[in-house]
């Protein structure tokens, strides 16, 4: 199909535009740029097959991300576990996590999904900041361990970071992609749409939500992972925030929700602005680069709900009319 | 085939259907008729379990449905075309097809049933890959249509087809309902439209305040004081 053909080619040159960009241009902060803005999208990305795809809007993603973050420091700081082992059993514990909060609650209608992800964000925040073998509020700094591979720890450059999210930006995306073009695909776009028609064709809709939730918990725990992994300090604060949990819908709403070119469009706009308005910006204007994004939200709201995959289809669809 | 006893269904603290029973022979074309909020969708919703009746049974095949969830009646082979053309927008028609036949597996075999009803209803072929909500109400109705005949149902209810539509396209929409039966799918049709409906159903039944307060066969009925009065103003 041509729609098919379109996205392998402009995926394969942003794939390398990705891969290449920081080879020649070797500054720390861009690198540094890139790598953000590619675990930002990986994880709106995730997000979008529950929140976009699906139309099951959580305003607690931090839960995963957090546990996802938590699940590979922690037996590395005690242990010395290699993280990937760490950041598969996060996944695990996220899917786990998912399944309290959905099997309940989505056999209920509205909007009590949204509100359940909301308080369950907020009641494990406070479970790990009370928590002494996480270090509570205090949160864990990555040990000093031999760099490589193996224990994901890399001090001379940015570069080995940046390669391996990328590898998990490409998983997401061509996933999201396939999935798209399945049944699970149709039947998610169908639950967002008219729940009740799904219904009435004999979808199982709590199941279909389920699973959109588990394997958007599953990825979000990874970003979580690699995040910590990346930053090497975590904390109840920063991981399980709710900062990070809007954070994650802003940057799909503002894309385009249900939209696999979403949350890549939102990231690239938003993670840049955020960093550079607090670098310009810096103590003085604390929360500034806040209200440029509230201000940001609102304009996305009001002239274009689709988020910027709507403003490029408005813009093809004329130059079509022309 | 399809055997309804005595159900009733309140909202809130409101009736909505009192005590209505009737009957759904394999192969038969069967209509519900009744002036708006009769409840002649609620008696739909309730036998694919949307809304769940207080009092009553429902028996399909000689089997009690009317404790199963809505995903297990689809799966008997109830297949529910919505009223208002519920159709998925954002889906393209083949898309939304293909969502139709959720309930079964063997995918060759609905990639058959696919291009049978691309070749009931030749405009969905030609549209298949454009969104839902590019198409005009008529072949929106025929969408909704081929997409509940996608399941392969051994019971086709449809909602309302008539609804929206000019006279002529209406009349194409029932006929094709005719046609439907013709290939031998049981039909349990709710309309609005008394005479074109009674005219080609084997048995019809009036719904009035949530009350079944006739039956008989099609033509019966049309000729029956009743129905001439009510509803046909003559």
């Amino acid at each position: 199909m041509q729609n098919d053909k379109n996205f392998y080619i402009i995926f394969s040159i942003i794939l390398i535009f990705m891969a290449v960009a920081p080879l020649v241009i070797q500054n720390t902060h861009f690198q540094h740029l890139l790598i953000m803005l590619l675990l930002f999208a990986t994880l709106s990305q995730a997000w979008n097959l529950i929140g976009g795809y699906a139309g099951q809007v959580s305003f607690g993603h931090a839960v995963f991300f957090g546990i996802g973050s938590y699940a590979a420091m922690a037996p590395l700081t005690h242990w010395g576990l290699t993280p990937w082992v760490g950041m598969l059993i996060g996944g695990v514990v996220a899917i786990i996590v998912a399944l309290i909060i959905g099997v309940p609650v989505f056999r209920l209608k509205g909007h009590y999904f949204a509100i359940s992800t909301f308080a369950v964000a907020e009641v494990v925040r406070e479970l790990f900041t009370n928590w002494e073998w996480v270090d509570g509020p205090i949160g864990l700094d990555a040990p000093v361990l031999e760099q490589g591979f193996y224990n994901l720890m890399f001090y001379k450059n940015k570069l080995p970071y940046l390669y391996i999210v990328l590898v998990f930006f490409f998983i997401m995306m061509l996933l999201t992609f396939r999935m798209e073009r399945t049944r699970m695909g149709y039947y998610f776009r169908a639950i967002k749409q008219r729940p009740e028609a799904a219904q009435a064709m004999g979808v199982h809709i709590s199941k279909y939500k389920q699973y959109a939730l588990m394997m958007s918990a599953f990825f979000t725990a990874i970003c979580g992972a690699l995040y910590g992994l990346y930053i090497l300090h975590i904390e109840p604060a920063t991981v399980l925030s709710l900062d990070i949990s809007i954070k994650i819908v802003l940057i799909t709403a503002l894309g385009g929700t249900g939209a696999l070119w979403g949350p890549l469009l939102g990231s690239i706009i938003l993670i840049p602005l955020q960093e550079y308005s607090r670098i310009w910006l810096g103590g003085t204007g604390k929360g500034i680069d806040l209200i440029l994004l509230g201000a940001l939200i609102v304009l996305i709201c009001i002239y274009e709900p689709r988020g910027i995959v709507g403003l490029l289809k408005r813009f093809n669809f004329q130059k079509g009319k022309n | 085939m399809l055997k309804v006893n005595d159900i009733s269904v309140r909202y809130d603290l409101i009736s909505v259907l009192d005590n209505v029973s009737f009957l759904v022979e394999e192969g038969q074309f069967v209509a519900i008729v009744g002036a708006n909020s009769a409840g002649k969708t609620t008696i739909l919703k309730t036998l694919s379990a949307l809304v769940s009746a207080f009092q009553g049974t429902i028996e399909f095949f000689n089997e009690r449905i009317d404790h199963l969830p809505p995903y297990e009646i689809a799966a008997k082979g109830i297949s529910h075309v919505p009223e208002g053309r519920r159709i998925f927008d954002k889906l393209t028609i083949k898309e939304n097809l293909l969502v139709g036949a959720h309930v079964r597996d063997d995918q060759q075999d609905v990639l058959e049933t696919l291009e049978e009803m691309y070749a009931l209803f030749p405009i969905l072929k030609q549209r298949q890959t454009q969104k839902g909500e590019t198409l005009s109400g008529g072949e929106r109705q025929q969408l909704a249509i081929a997409r509940g005949l996608m399941a392969k149902p051994r019971l086709l209810m449809l909602d309302e087809p008539s609804l929206g539509l000019s006279p002529i396209l209406s009349n194409k929409v029932i006929h094709t309902c005719e046609e439907i039966r013709r290939k031998g799918t049981t039909i349990l049709i709710v309309e609005q439209k008394v005479t074109e409906v009674l005219k080609l159903v084997d048995r019809g039944y009036v719904l009035q305040r949530g009350q079944i307060i006739m039956e008989g066969k099609g033509e019966e009925l049309l000729e029956s004081d009743l129905i001439r009065k009510a509803y046909l103003g003559l």
